[in-house]
């Protein structure tokens, strides 16, 4: 202990008598560990972190796939009732499904997204009421007043946290509702909502159409894992319920539909769309921190040759070889804990814009925080690093003698020292050169994915997004008259140049598989070799100016016009893929479909350019275009589609303002541009790709360094061998080239590791690249060209520097 | 001179081969050597003669690759690094040419360097035994400077001090007059000489200058890694 003391203290005089490499070493180390803590943090909040209401693990969703349109599907209340009845293995199987409820205020009327579940959804969460009181069996029961829970946000949002809300009711579209509750502040579980209610409050949930059919699939199932029930029993268990309500239905089962039921943890339904670019950004993080741990080890090398006296003299006066290691790893772990500490206060410093990146991927960005977990990595990383970079020096096979020759012999060279500092720079090339191939081959990907071809132009379109306000357009005579006026009052707003409904819009984040985006395509006269068997497509409901207001090109045929209307003909437009899918000679116009299975027919009187809806990554999928006037059913979502001159500064105001006049019951949800959609689109790989860049830029500046740092030491140590040649007639680029072989060698040497190891970060990296393979030769070949003329100019400055040295004066003064 | 007692250190047929790539070079051959408690011994010789080799072997600093090295009839050749760290901990002491004074620790840690190695000893007596030598070589004004403060024969003596805090057995110099001017040589070599007749601390000193050769006791001369002479000056000491 008293040795530790001793230590300590001549460790922090040596710091406050030299401080510059001391801060040099802590710097280094704390930009590496406040990396590699908030990425950590980020890890661990949405990865490793339990859920607050699943720290046992057993809280699981129920899925249910139709292979037929390779998606997900809810479930009816039916199903519910069946899975709740029959399965053992998950206990309180709960309800929950989202709607939108308009509160009408006095002035403006706001949406708001309600969380529908069922009476013990909090109790099995594990979340109690803040005030108030929770639901309760009786708030379920048909006849029940209708009740609602605030969450803390809209709480605090809407009424500004009065606590006298409890009791009070809103008007929520055709009804009042009597608030019972407000819920605490927790990270709400499947996604936020701005309210809850119970299931008997979703008119849609409770209506004896949806209660007595299984085809009316709305409500996503939770439920707990019984004790002693795993996740594979359990989803054994499931598939086994499932095939026995299949059996027993068959009708609403058919076998080609490919109905299946199964069992996922949550945990790790939450975690899994962060975790390959978290996963990424940690090897990275990870890499910057080898590199770092390799510049610090290469200072403190440096250092200990200069301090090759004081150590031979410790030995010579009776410190054994344990005792010098001590002390060297107390300078070296003091170090790296003052650069841990700061790096934990860097990586806090830096949470908040890492929980806005995070958003992109995870519901549970907010949750990001350093808590002891992160708290005990950043420790442990530093005491490794401390370890790593001590030992290194403090290890290396040196015996007293050679000590003490090297620091009596000034002829002498340390190689051994020296080429350890060379294995450390060449490490530092390798990685890199790593960083800088990740790097590069995120960007060649945006790039390539920035070049594709939308099919339809986005600047300058504006959308206006409005879910019904379904108690006041309960039908499709409503809805219809609805959106004639809604189109029209949004080309009446100024700058507006060209207007169009649609049931959905371009890069709105829906997916593919969504429920709401497909439906079961029948098809007449196909000359396909499947003979145009029954297929899942994409479909959208579209006014007729959709097409000229995105700049969609018509292939064949013709677009809608307004006499497409419900008094009309059926009609229906494809795109491209849709027409090439079934009609592979180009003759789709005037061919029939049918999206009701044959109930009714539409005539194909145009064809369209491929839109890529999805986004820009996504592939081309055969689409159908309806009149949003011909729908059959209800449509959720209605949004208008503004294209302008370029003035928008006023447009979300006066989109507002003019759907108010229409109706003041209806409130518009939101207004976003396609511009910012497209670049929302490319913002999470651009990030990825910018963080990369910047731990690759790093890199590579403090490798130059450590380049120039041992190329500059080995001329320091070879002024002598110099002299002597320069005074034998040796030429000045004779000087350059001797001394520049070694950078070359190095560099070599690095690069070389370096592509070994970029196979292992093109794997890592592969489900982020679009169009760019994991061994990119252009990436490969720039990166390879760039670090090798950096290391080279890096190495050539010490070394043209050596080739002015003065023969006469570097003899003698050694 | 006590040579009918027995050996303080004892050298018996020690060899010291350097291997360098191919090329074998015979830095010690055959050195039959015993020094004795109290004497002052000089080594002379030509460069690369082997002189700081022998010294390094003497002070437990490399080993021999043929032959016995024996301090106080002890053998060496079977201790491990930790046994040797301490008795050269509590045998040896070394001067050095360049003083090799720790540039970031006072004059009293470093004189105390030496007994930080023994935990056993008190801090009370630790600081007893530095004030005491820093008396003996003048300079216990000089406690709390550091090396940088001190001329260079000041930075000597303290480096002598740093040498006998242990009460070693043997006091091992490598030219400890190498880097000083006349006066400051001549002021460490009364200092040594002080030593070696007052406080009876045996000296072994390597030095190049044949006027502090007088100094010694005993003389020892070496070529090509072999004692050539070996002359006892009576007079002298």
């Amino acid at each position: 202990m008293k040795d530790l003391l001793r230590d300590i203290v001549f460790t922090l005089r040596r710091f406050v008598r030299r401080p510059g490499p001391a801060l040099a070493i802590i710097g280094t180390l704390a930009v590496a560990i406040a990396a590699n803590t908030a990425v950590f943090s980020a890890f661990n909040s949405l990865v490793l972190e339990k859920l607050p209401y699943d720290t046992d693990g057993t809280l699981v969703s129920l899925k249910q796939v139709q292979k037929l349109k390779g998606t997900d599907v809810p479930f009816s209340v039916k199903e519910a009732i069946d899975y709740r009845d029959q399965i053992r293995g998950v206990r309180d199987v709960v309800e929950y499904h989202t709607m939108t409820f308009t509160i009408l205020g006095e002035t403006e009327s706001t949406k708001v997204q309600v969380g529908v579940v069922s009476n013990n959804f909090f109790s099995v969460l594990g979340v109690k009421p803040l005030l108030g009181r929770g639901f309760a069996p009786d708030d379920e029961v048909t006849g029940a007043e209708p009740v609602v829970l605030l969450s803390h946000d809209f709480w605090m949002r809407q009424f500004a946290g009065d606590k006298g809300i409890v009791n009070q009711s809103l008007r929520m579209n055709d009804k009042l509702h009597r608030v019972i509750g407000v819920l605490p502040q927790y990270v709400q579980f499947p996604g936020p909502n701005d309210l809850y209610m119970p299931t008997i409050g979703c008119p849609f949930r409770s209506s004896d159409r949806a209660i007595n059919t299984r085809e009316i699939r709305m409500v996503n199932l939770l439920g707990r894992l019984a004790p002693g029930t795993g996740l594979e029993a359990g989803a054994a268990e499931v598939s086994s319920v499932a095939s026995r309500i299949h059996e027993a239905n068959p009708q609403s089962y058919p076998a080609e539909a490919g109905f299946g039921s199964t069992l996922v943890s949550v945990q790790e339904e939450t975690s899994r769309g962060a975790r390959p670019t978290f996963v990424v950004l940690f090897a990275a993080t990870l890499l910057v921190m080898v590199l770092a741990c390799a510049n610090v080890a290469n200072l403190l090398v440096t250092q200990q040759l200069q301090r090759r006296k004081e150590l031979t003299v410790r030995v010579a006066v009776g410190a054994a070889r344990g005792r010098i290691v001590r002390m060297l790893l107390t300078e070296s772990l003091l170090l790296t804990l003052v650069g841990g500490a700061l790096g934990v206060i860097l990586a806090h410093a830096a949470l908040g814009e890492l929980a806005q990146f995070a958003s992109r991927f995870s519901q549970r960005a907010t949750e990001i925080a350093i808590d002891g977990r992160v708290l005990a990595f950043a420790f442990g990383m530093s005491l490794l690093a401390g370890l790593a970079v001590g030992l290194l020096p403090a290890l290396s096979r040196t015996s007293i003698v050679t000590a003490l020759r090297e620091s009596s012999d000034k002829s002498t060279a340390p190689e051994h020292r020296q080429r350890m500092r060379r294995i450390l720079v060449a490490s530092q090339i390798a990685i890199t050169f790593v960083l800088l191939v990740s790097t590069g081959l995120m960007t060649r990907s945006i790039l390539k994915l920035q070049a594709r071809d939308l099919g339809f132009e986005p600047t300058d379109v504006s959308v206006a997004v409005l879910q019904w306000n379904w108690s006041k357009y309960p039908g499709l005579d409503q809805q219809h008259d609805f959106a004639r006026r809604f189109e029209g009052a949004m080309s009446s707003l100024p700058g507006a140049t060209s207007v169009a409904l649609a049931s959905s819009y371009p890069l709105d984040g829906l997916s593919e598989t969504n429920p709401l985006e497909r439906v079961d395509l029948h098809v007449q006269g196909a000359t396909n070799a499947a003979g145009g068997s029954v297929t899942p497509v994409v479909v959208r409901q579209i006014s007729a100016s959709y097409f000229s207001t995105l700049h969609v090109s018509v292939m064949q045929g013709r677009a809608f016009t307004r006499d497409d209307d419900e008094r009309a003909e059926l009609v229906a437009v494809v795109n491209q893929k849709l027409a090439d899918t079934y009609w592979p000679g180009g003759q789709a116009v005037a061919q029939f479909v049918s999206v009701d299975g044959g109930k009714t027919w539409r005539r194909v009187v145009g064809v369209v350019g491929n839109e890529r809806r999805y986004g820009l990554a996504e592939d081309v999928k055969p689409q159908l275009y309806l009149p949003v006037v011909q729908s059959l059913t209800n449509i959720a979502t209605l949004n208008a589609l503004i294209r302008t001159n370029g003035a928008t500064a006023q447009l979300e105001q006066g989109i507002r303002h003019a759907v108010h006049d229409l109706d003041p019951e209806q409130a518009v949800d939101k207004v976003v541009s396609l511009d910012q959609l497209l670049a929302n689109a490319v913002s999470a790989p651009r990030v990825v790709a910018i963080l990369l860049g910047s731990f690759g830029g790093a890199a590579l500046l403090i490798t130059l360094a450590g380049v120039a740092g041992v190329i500059a030491y080995s001329v320091s140590l070879r002024t002598r061998e110099i002299g002597i040649r320069v005074a034998l007639g040796a030429q000045r680029s004779e000087v350059v080239w001797m001394i520049l072989r070694q950078g070359i060698v190095l560099t070599a040497g690095g690069l070389l590791f370096g592509y070994l190891a970029s196979i292992v970060a093109g794997n890592l990296l592969a489900a982020s690249l679009y169009q760019v393979g994991r061994f990119d030769l252009v990436t490969l070949l720039g990166v390879t060209v760039v670090v090798a003329a950096a290391a080279i100019i890096a190495a050539w400055i010490p070394a043209r520097m050596a080739s002015s040295v003065n023969p006469q004066i570097a003899i003698r003064a050694l | 001179m006590k040579k009918k007692d027995k050996p303080l250190l004892s050298l018996e047929g020690v060899g010291k081969t350097f291997q360098t790539d191919k090329i074998q070079t015979n830095a010690l051959s055959d050195i039959n050597l015993s020094i004795y408690e109290g004497e002052f011994v000089a080594i002379a010789g030509p460069s690369g003669c082997g002189k700081s080799t022998l010294l390094s072997i003497l002070g437990l600093l490399d080993t021999p690759t043929s032959g016995r090295y024996f301090i106080n009839e002890q053998p060496m050749e079977k201790l491990d690094h930790a046994a040797l760290a301490r008795v050269r901990n509590a045998e040896i002491g070394f001067v050095f040419q360049d003083f090799n004074l720790i540039g970031d620790m006072t004059v009293f840690e470093n004189v105390e360097l030496p007994l930080t190695h023994r935990p056993a000893m008190s801090r009370a007596e630790r600081k007893a035994r530095v004030m005491e030598c820093l008396a003996v070589v003048g300079m216990t004004d000089r406690a709390e400077h550091f090396p940088a403060q001190l001329s260079g024969g000041q930075q000597q003596r303290v480096a002598v001090a740093r040498s006998v805090v242990g009460r070693p057995s043997v006091l091992l110099a490598d030219e400890p007059t190498g880097n000083l001017d006349s006066a400051n040589g001549d002021a460490v070599m009364k200092l040594l000489s002080e030593l070696n007749t007052k406080q009876k601390v045996t000296i072994c000193m390597v030095t190049h200058d044949s006027r502090y050769m007088g100094a010694a006791s005993r003389a020892i001369r070496l070529f090509d890694g072999k004692i050539v002479a070996d002359d006892v000056q009576v007079a002298a000491a």
